[in-house]
């Protein structure tokens, strides 16, 4: 098989195939994998940690445990459910290490207190701008579960698989996500705030 | 984990829960024709799916304004790979085969054990013979379980890890008992009714955290 035909084929196969074969030790298979999952998989890291650098390394931990542990997945989810598992484990953990999640709380309440007053510079910002800027003062519980859900496109079961909590958690932390969010753009004094 | 889906009609909170997997069409067929039953019925609805919309366009906009990762992050996993060792645990070509111990003792298994009986021919005969005739002499205290299966002596490569050779045992149901022997041996009990010979072979079909399998005692 040419290169090319060889790259055709690694598109078509779905991830479960290509799990199996890096399983069996198949380095191209990694790549393959890799380039399937790198723009969204790096998107969700960096919005969790708010850390180019550090979403890289965690994206790389996340693909080097894929390569360890493909032959460990017993197909209980889906693919992509179990690497999200993966990098979201990790990405905590980098967290935990740098405290972030207990000073997180502290900081969503600076960031409230400091928002600029009403009409101060909301006019000139496109609402659509204005919620994902404030989406990154949200803790990091409320940005991922808004992540997987409205980039990522997971359902309610494969985030309470990623996150290892039950559904209801998972429904709860959106409520509440949103609700944040709602208060935040209500305090920069943003229309259309409300619903 | 199962989903948990909505039994009967949605209450006014369910239907506002599932908005934001509804625009994504995340949501079950019955959750969707209720929501959008819902939607008839409930007139500040609409502006609150509208809400969510904007929402969910926002994040998404944003996250796809991440650019991507470095070109080296794959370089450097490529070459992360080279060196790094896979847990050798093939279930999913196994899965309708059953057991771990059957995936172990696949197409290489004649050529392994053959490979594993000159191992434990020349092995065999270097660590008995440098066997401590005191008992105790190297301050090992046994543990092993007279109730058990037969004991295993064991080596593990120098370079597998703890965690390796721990998860390599827990697929077998075995424990090491005692060790390390002089060699750097250690003694490998496996379940009793479990034959000897099998447990070898599924050992050295792991030529990349063992060494060398010998009978024990």
């Amino acid at each position: 098989m040419d290169m090319l035909s060889a790259r055709s084929a690694d598109a078509a196969a779905s991830d479960g195939q290509l799990l199996v074969r890096i399983a069996r030790g198949d380095q191209d298979a990694v790549t393959a994998l890799y380039r399937r999952l790198e723009r969204p998989l790096f998107a969700f890291l960096v919005k969790t940690l708010r850390d180019r650098e550090a979403a890289a390394d965690v994206l790389n931990e996340t693909m080097l445990d894929v390569w360890r542990q493909a032959g460990r997945f017993e197909g209980k989810s889906s693919v992509a459910t179990w690497i999200y598992s993966i990098a979201h484990h990790k990405a905590i953990s980098w967290l935990r290490k740098r405290r972030e999640v207990e000073l997180d709380e502290e900081a969503v309440a600076e960031v409230a207190d400091d928002a600029p007053a009403a009409d101060s510079k909301i006019a000139a910002e496109d609402l659509s701008h204005a919620i994902a800027r404030l989406m990154e003062k949200l803790s990091v519980d409320h940005r991922i579960v808004l992540q997987l859900a409205y980039f990522q496109e997971f359902s309610v079961g494969q985030i309470a698989e990623i996150l290892d909590c039950p559904e209801n958690t998972v429904k709860t932390r959106m409520f509440y996500a949103r609700q944040r969010l709602r208060a935040l753009l209500e305090a920069e004094g943003i229309e259309g705030a409300a619903a | 984990m199962r989903h948990e889906q909505h039994q009967g009609p949605l209450e006014p909170q369910d239907v506002e829960e599932l908005l934001p997997w509804y625009v994504t069409g995340r949501v079950s067929r019955e959750e969707a024709r209720g929501i959008e039953a819902a939607l008839k019925t409930m007139p500040d609805l609409a502006e609150k799916l509208a809400q969510v919309q904007r929402e969910r366009e926002a994040v998404a906009r944003a996250s796809e304004a991440v650019e991507s990762a470095p070109p080296e992050t794959l370089q450097r996993l490529l070459q992360q790979v080279e060196t790094t060792r896979q847990w050798r645990v093939p279930r999913i070509e196994n899965q309708e085969a059953g057991s771990w111990l059957k995936g172990a003792l696949g197409r290489n298994a004649l050529w392994q054990a053959a490979f594993a009986t000159a191992c434990v021919v020349i092995v065999a005969l270097g660590v008995r013979l440098y066997n401590p005739t005191t008992p105790g002499e190297f301050g090992v205290a046994s543990s092993i379980n007279q109730a058990g299966g037969p004991t295993l002596l064991v080596t593990f490569q120098p370079a597998a890890t703890a965690a390796d050779i721990a998860a390599l045992l827990t697929g077998l149901d075995a424990t090491i008992v005692d060790g390390p022997k002089p060699g750097g041996a250690y003694v490998v009990q496996i379940p009793a009714g479990q034959a000897s010979d099998a447990a070898t072979t599924a050992l050295m079909s792991h030529g990349d955290l063992v060494l060398t399998v010998l009978p024990g005692q």
